[in-house]
């Protein structure tokens, strides 16, 4: 049970507002947003701009490590970097096993990288994206480190 | 922020989050609106 989880029900409780459109009544809507497939999870700001999108149902800890990656997109997209990098830390420390933690290791280089201008603190995460998971898009990404 | 008027046709605000998981044969689209209060905060 996805929805009912604790982390995810605390997760959605402090930090989102959660709403639901049915596409089986409103096919307007889902032409709109462009879904193709559901359940489909969109994470958007205030502004209602997609920040990230999942299609398909996912497993409590999925869901969760989803959400706190979508917000590390949303201050990236801000430009608020010192901020963006607490969520994506969060993701590569806490969800090590989630599909999002490659993503995630890679973003926190990115931003701490942004932060700093010290490519330093970009090796640092990409290192450890390398290490941890060879196999991930996401490490491919990063070997232009070399 | 009135999530009730998120996008156009009127998609509802989840009243109870975890009745989710009764409804999952559903054709459901959800969106999870960032909540900028407390980013801000």
């Amino acid at each position: 049970m996805t929805y009912s989880d604790l982390l995810v029900v605390t997760l959605i409780n402090e930090s989102f507002v959660p709403v639901k459109a049915d596409l089986e009544q409103n096919s307007a809507l889902a032409f709109q947003v462009g879904a193709l497939w559901t359940p489909s999870l969109n994470v958007i700001d205030g502004r209602e701009n997609l920040v990230y999108r999942v299609e398909g149902w996912l497993p409590s800890s999925e869901f969760a490590a989803m959400a706190i990656l979508a917000r590390g997109h949303y201050f990236l997209r801000g430009k608020r970097y010192e901020l963006a990098a607490e969520p994506f830390r969060d993701v590569s420390v806490n969800f090590p096993r989630s599909e999002w933690a490659p993503e995630a290791l890679y973003y926190l280089g990115v931003v701490r990288y942004l932060a700093s201008q010290n490519v330093e603190e970009l090796k640092k995460p990409w290192n450890r994206l390398q290490r941890m998971y060879p196999q991930s898009t996401w490490s491919i990404r990063s070997d232009i480190l070399g | 922020m009135d999530p009730n008027i998120i996008l156009s046709g009127k998609p509802i605000m989840i009243a109870d989050w975890t009745a989710l998981d009764q409804n999952g044969s559903r054709c459901f689209c959800i969106f999870l609106k960032i909540n900028e209060r407390v980013v801000k905060n």
